[in-house]
This record gives C-alpha cells, structure tokens and sequence, in this order.
C-alpha cells in the first residue's frame, strides 16, 4: 500500500478561536513494499500526520492516498473504516490498549471488529501471538498478569492479527531495554522482508534509520523538509544538528576519524564501517 | 486535543472579580442560592437581576459567555417552568383545558421559578469562570477546617482533590491515545444503536480505569518517598490571601441582601 | 572513602512469587560516590532502589544509609536522607503547577512558608526550570517533568539522589540532558551529594565512577565503567546494551585485525585507529 501525501495541512479546531495548525503543506511519498522511517523532533507533526495514515483524522487541506484510497476534507469518516482493516497501527506504548480477560481474546478483538469469525479470527489471533514470540501457555491468562514486555508483544499481535498491508510503528521499542528493543526490530524487519508489508516507523533512534530504513522522511514545524534515503537524510551533519537530530553513532565515528585525517565512504552502519577500516588496516574486508 | 477543553470553564482575565479570594466567591456563590428566595415582587426582581447583571458586567467576560452558559439547563429550566404554570392550583383560575389548569399563582410561581433559577446558575456562573478549579479547592479546604475538630480529614480530601484536577488533562489525553489505538483495532465509538455505542466503551474504560489504578499506585510511592505521611503538621506553599476588596466584595453583598428583604414590603 | 549505603546480605521476594528478586546481595556505596547500576528488565535492580528508601523492606538482611538503619522505625529520617526520581515522569508529578510539585516535600516537613520559597526558587534555578515555575505538568514535556523531579529531591537537600530508571521513558534528546545535569549537579557538590543511577541505558551508566551489574537478583560484578563494559559477551548474556567502541572492536576482530584487549571509550578508540592506519 503506497501513501502519498498532496499539499496536506491539518488545523486543530477549525472555525473557532482556538483553532492551531498541526500541519501544513505537507507532500511525500512512501513507497510500496518498503521501510519508511519518519523523523523530527518532538513536536514537529509526526504523531499528527500518523493519525492521518490510518483515517483517524481527516485532513483540513489536501489530498491523502492509501493504495487506492483517496481522503480528502470532506471525506465522511464511516467511508474509512473499510480501509482501516488493512492499516495496522501501533502506538506508543500499545499494551494502553489491552482490556480483554484474556490474552487470546484481546488479539482476537481487532479481526472480530473487522468481519472476521470467531474461527478465523482465533486462528489469526494464534499465528500473531507465535509471531511475536509468546508461548501457547499465555494465550488464556489475563494480559494483566503479563510483564510489560509481554504486554507489549501482546499489544503488537493485536495489530498483526488483523494482517495488515501497512504497518505503522510509533516509537515501537520506547521504555525497552536494549535486549527487548533488538528483538521487535528484528521482528519488525522480517516480517517487512516476508509479508512485504508496507512499514513506516517513526522513531528517534537512527540507528534504525540507518539499518533498516528505504526511505525517509524528515518532519520539522508541522511541515516536511527533507525526503531521500538515508545516505542521503544523513550526509548533512550540520543541517541535521539545526534540526535537533541526532546522526547514527556509525556515522558520527566516521566523522570523528575524518577529522584525524582518516577519510571513508559514507557509512551509516558498524558493518560498513567495520569493513571500510579492516581494509585499510590490513585485514580481510568481509566476514568469513 | 481534549486539553484544548476548559476545565470547568475557566476563562483568563484580570477583572475586579477574578482577583478576588476564592473564597469570597465561593461563599457569595452559595449565600446567593438563599438569598434569591427573597425575590418574589417585581422590586425583587428588578433589584436582583440589576445586582446579577452588575456582577457579570464587573467579570469583564461579556454577558454573552453567561447567556450561553444558560443553554444546557434550558430543558430543566423549561420542564420545571412549565410545572409550576400547569399545576399549581391555588388562586384563581385564569384557563382551563383537560386536565390543564393556569392560575394566577401558577403564572406568579412560574415566573419566580424562572427568574429565580436564571439568577442562580448565571451568578454560579461567575464563580466557575473566574476561579481556577484548584483555587475553589483550595477554598473548600480554608473554609472546611473547623470540621478537622470533628475529625473530618479536611487536608486529605483537599489533597485528593488536586491531585485529581492535575490529573485530568493527563486522562483525557491518555483516554484520546486509547480511544485511537481501538479505532484502529475497529471500534467505532460513534455509530450504531444505542447498544453498541455503549459496548464500544468497554475497551476504553477498562484500560483507563486500570491504568488510573496503577498511576496511582506509583504516585502513592512516589508520595510516600517524598516523605508524605497524611495531613498533619503539613504547611501549605499556596495560600489564599484576603484582601479589602473581597471585604467590600461581602459587604456589597449584604446590602444587596438588605434591599432585597426591604422590597418584600413594597 | 566513608561507605553511606550499605547493603548486607538482602534478600527480597515479591509477595506471589517463589524466585526471590534479590538474593543475598552485599553492597557498599561511598559517599561522593555515582554509582551506575546495570542490569535488563526484571534483574532487580529496581527492586534494589525501593528497598534503599523502604518502600519494600527486604525479606532478609540489613541496609544502612549513613549509620542509620533502614527499618520502618527511621523510615522518615531514612527519607530525609535519599531522595528518589521514579521512571515515569507524570505518576510522580502531585502539583498542580512546577513551584507546587517541587514544595510538595517541603510541605510534608512542615517547613515555614518563607522557606519554602527560598527553597524551590533555589532548586528550579538548578535544574534551569525557574522559568516554568507556574506552569502545567500537562504541558511540559517528559524530561522537563523529569527535571522538576530532580529539583524537588534537591529541596529536600537529601545526601543521596537515586534515578529509578529516570532515564527510560525519555526521548534522546531528554536522556542527554538529564545526564549532562547530574552531571554538573554531581561535579558542583562534590561529596556532598552520592548518585546512583538503575539503568539499562549505557550512556548513563558510563558516566558513572562505578558499575555494578546485576542480573536475575544476583550481584555479578563491580567496578568502573572500563572494566565493567571490556567484556561485550557478558553483557550481552545480561541484556545490556554494547558500547560502540567495544562492538566495533569486535567487528573488527571478526575480519582479522588485532585490537587491543583492554576496554577503549569512543575517543580512545578513535585514537587507536587512526595512528594504527597512519603507520601502515
């Protein structure tokens, strides 16, 4: 599911005095099949523009396509339910969602809402919960009685259940400790490169702009200022600095050596860097 | 943005009224309820709408603001209006129809009703525009002391109280996150019956409710770290100070009061 | 080196559960001391800074801070003495605005009003949030909320600051200002005040002067930073994170090159590379 986003502008409470502006002029494009990331300080549109993606706020200006969805200011919000079955949308800190009196009940609540039957949504809901990792022991205890990580895993199988196209991630990982965070980014990956899903992660850690991204897009003052790949978004140390950005640590290494007076390609990630200073140090450049 | 919503309707200024002591306007507030019985002549009337209508003036607000402050009650206002003017049935009878009857006591007891309840929720009104909703706690507690004689757990209950008016932007954020994350699973909170609207609140109310339990969980271990141990030998860092103007204020009051009786031997 | 903290042989099983969360642990802290300690979700780390103010009181063993013994006895003077900044920055936030947060402490001593003022004034000042003195926590953003935290233990004037995994639900940009800030607090009062960060976050905890790992309620090892963080597998095995340099190293190693053994910070390890390339 492609998205692009036409001159979009959103304003909070239109037509009153208390009336802000939460987005405006807003274009990009987020390619079919691939990784997203989306990024920019805090307060900068991104969580505004993500309700967007999945109809939960209609635009006040402009144009919004979701594969062939098309939303625009006077689009009704009923029409938009159809699209959002196919839109799963994980928000920060997803287990605020939890309710049900079971696991295996509250994974099965998204397909349920969509049409599916209790059959196909139970089986939906267990192919989530082995996905994400959580034993077949948990399927009927209360979410509740979980640790947070595995509320979250809980959270994230409530989404997938719904198989969805287009999967968007909030800060998936935020409040994770480091073992807990590789292993839903890794998730996250393989089930983009199985299910060729559509993902846009918004996130603050570049590091996973740079491993795992196709493409991004840069937010700042409700608006998007820059779009490209991640060589491309990353190149500009200064101009990221301005925008209170941080630049991958691979990166910033490489940048620390080039003032020592060891120059490199561009590199965004330890294994490229890795492999450009083994060559130059004498080693084998790649990995046996 | 739920947080764009005025919590109790507090409205910014710097008027003559809005520096008074919270107190003041709380207890005005109330004595007003009483003292609007008094009204039962056209001189009473006159004398308290024109001490309403100077008070709102005084706020700075615009009478607008009070007017549409009127709207939600109307129904009740109509309802009750209509009672007195159907069924009272002392006095003479002015129209008769089935079961219907207007006398002339209905139409007089009708009118005082009416009256009478527009003055109350608009001079309420003053209180809720004007005072912060911490400041009409904080008032609640400096005017609740003496029953900490009695053992009533007057600094405690005051306590709980902005601790929750803190809270409730926060929950109304967080009730806006989980209401999204659940449209987003397919709830739809505003279509459908009756029955499925209300349904539609269990994925909402559940996650509220127990994220309120834990929130105050960890806040009563924070508390108890900062070194809360109830409510004695507490002191306060926020005060209410009385000043000349909230003297005045009363004695405006008083005399407003006294015309009030005076006009019942008109 | 006169030891404030002092764990010996604690002990601590949460009601419903049969693993104990820390088992026999023995600990010393020295005044002057930032002490990092490390560990993944649920090793006990967290456990281990409630057990310090006697929020939990341990199933066994002592815990003394500054000669005094943590029992319910002294709690209040115990609480006096460590102030704490929990992991979520609204669940600990009770005033209405900043100024009225930060008193909040102050209010429960019974300190006199004039005092109070001088007092919170005092402590926004040093956490550079005298500006938002009257606004709403509902509109500061989670490391301005985790700033008042700090400024409040700080009225309190207590000898030991405890981060409860105050960094966690930050964003970077939050997470490197509530370092730089202890940071500085830390180098201006010198002795006076002993830190301990609970942490998974490896940015925080090299900082420290010393680290101490725990994992599934045991201690593992102590020592600074260097030491601590030279064995990336080990940390690896407890669910920490890597530093970068020692993961490049080990990138490195993978592809044939001799690194150096002992532990290398980023500038170090800077240094290291680009005299061993100059000299090829």
């Amino acid at each position: 599911m492609a998205i692009n986003f036409n001159q979009v502008g959103f304003t909070y409470q239109l037509n009153t005095p208390f009336a802000t502006q939460g987005l405006h002029d807003v274009n990009f494009t987020m390619p079919e099949g691939k990784f997203t990331a989306v990024i920019g300080h805090t307060g900068s549109g991104k969580s505004t523009m993500v309700q967007h993606l999945d109809g939960l706020v209609i635009p006040t200006a402009g144009e919004i396509t979701i594969a062939e969805q098309r939303i625009v200011p006077t689009t009704k919000p009923k029409e938009l339910n159809k699209m959002r079955a196919h839109v799963g949308l994980v928000f920060q800190f997803p287990e605020a969602q939890l309710f049900e009196q079971t696991v295996l009940k509250d994974v099965m609540f998204g397909p349920k809402n969509f049409g599916k039957t209790a059959t196909e949504a139970e089986a939906a809901a267990k192919r989530a919960l082995r996905t994400v990792g959580m034993a077949e022991k948990y399927d009927e205890r209360s979410p509740f009685e979980l640790s947070g990580g595995q509320m979250r895993r809980v959270a994230i199988a409530g989404v997938l259940a719904m198989e969805p196209d287009l999967l968007i991630l909030d800060e998936p990982t935020a409040g994770l400790d480091p073992a807990g965070q590789e292993e839903l980014m890794t998730l996250f990956a393989r089930l983009q490169k199985e299910r060729h899903l559509t993902v846009v992660l918004i996130t603050h850690q570049m590091e996973y702009v740079a491993q795992y991204a196709d493409h991004v897009v840069v937010f700042e003052g409700g608006t998007v200022v820059k779009e490209g790949t991640p060589a491309k978004i990353f190149d500009d140390v200064a101009w990221l600095q301005e925008k209170q950005l941080d630049v991958p640590i691979a990166k910033q290494f490489a940048d620390k050596l080039a003032t020592k007076g060891v120059t490199l390609d561009a590199v965004l990630d330890i294994d490229a860097l890795a492999d450009q200073l083994a060559e130059q140090l004498g080693g084998s450049a790649h990995v046996h | 943005m739920f947080t764009n919503m005025i919590i109790g309707r507090y409205m910014p200024g710097n008027s003559w009224i809005h520096r008074l002591d919270a107190r003041t306007k709380l207890i005005l507030s109330v004595a007003f309820i009483f003292v609007v019985f008094f009204a039962n002549n056209v001189a009473g009337y006159v004398v308290a709408i024109a001490f309403t209508l100077l008070s709102i003036l005084l706020t700075g607000l615009g009478v607008g603001v009070f007017i549409r402050g009127v709207r939600p009650l109307m129904f009740l206002m109509f309802i009750t209006t209509l009672l007195q003017l159907f069924f009272v049935q002392t006095g003479d009878v002015l129209w008769h129809w089935a079961f219907l009857t207007i006398t002339t006591d209905g139409v007089t007891n009708s009118i005082a009703v009416f009256v009478r309840f527009m003055l109350i929720i608009m001079f309420s009104t003053i209180l809720t525009l004007t005072t912060q909703p911490l400041a009409v706690a904080d008032a609640m507690e400096s005017l609740l002391q003496p029953l900490k004689k009695v053992g009533f757990p007057v600094a405690e209950l005051a306590l709980m109280l902005s601790i929750a008016l803190r809270f409730v932007p926060t929950l109304m954020d967080e009730a806006e996150s989980i209401m999204n994350a659940q449209r987003a699973r397919g709830v739809e909170f505003n279509e459908g019956n009756i029955i499925s609207r209300i349904k539609a609140f269990v994925p909402l109310l559940i996650p509220l409710f127990i994220n309120a339990i834990k929130r105050a969980i960890e806040l009563g271990d924070a508390m108890e770290a900062r070194g809360y141990r109830g409510g004695d030998n507490r002191t306060k860092y926020r005060v209410l100070t009385w000043q000349k103007q909230d003297t005045i204020a009363v004695i405006g009051f008083i005399v407003f009061t006294v015309l009030l009786i005076a006009t019942k031997w008109l | 080196m006169t030891p404030i903290i002092e764990l010996s042989h604690v002990t601590y099983s949460y009601p419903n559960s049969d693993t104990p969360a820390l088992k026999d642990l023995s600990l010393t802290i020295n005044q002057g001391e930032w002490v990092a300690i490390i560990g993944h979700n649920g090793s006990g780390k967290s456990t281990l800074a409630k057990l310090l103010n006697y929020l939990l009181a341990p199933t066994a063993g002592d815990i003394t801070i500054a000669g005094t013994s943590v029992t319910e006895e002294n709690m209040w003077a115990i609480r006096d003495m460590v102030g704490m900044v929990f992991q979520n920055p609204d669940n600990q936030f009770v005033g209405a605005t900043v100024a009225d947060d930060v008193a909040f402490g102050l209010e429960n001593r019974g300190i006199a009003r004039d005092e109070m003022i001088t007092r919170v004034q005092a402590a926004l000042t040093e956490v550079q949030m005298a500006a938002f003195a009257d606004r709403e926590p509902a509109r500061l953003s989670g490391g301005q909320k985790q700033r008042v935290a700090i400024a409040s233990v700080l009225a309190i004037q207590p000898k030991i600051l405890i981060l409860d995994e105050a960094t966690a639900m930050l964003d970077p940009k939050g997470r490197r200002e509530m370092i730089a800030l202890v940071h500085e607090l830390k180098t201006r009062m010198g002795d006076e005040l002993t830190v301990l960060s609970i942490t998974h976050d490896i940015e925080e905890a090299a900082s420290a002067d010393r680290v101490v790992v725990i994992n599934d309620g045991d201690l593992i090892e102590t020592g600074a930073p260097a030491q601590v963080f030279a064995n990336a597998d080990k940390l690896r095995e407890f669910g920490l994170a890597v530093p970068f340099a020692e993961q490049l190293k080990e990138k490195l190693r993978e592809r044939g090159i001799d690194v150096p053994a002992s532990y290398l910070t980023t500038e170090g390890m800077v240094d290291w590379l680009w005299q061993s390339i100059s000299t090829k």
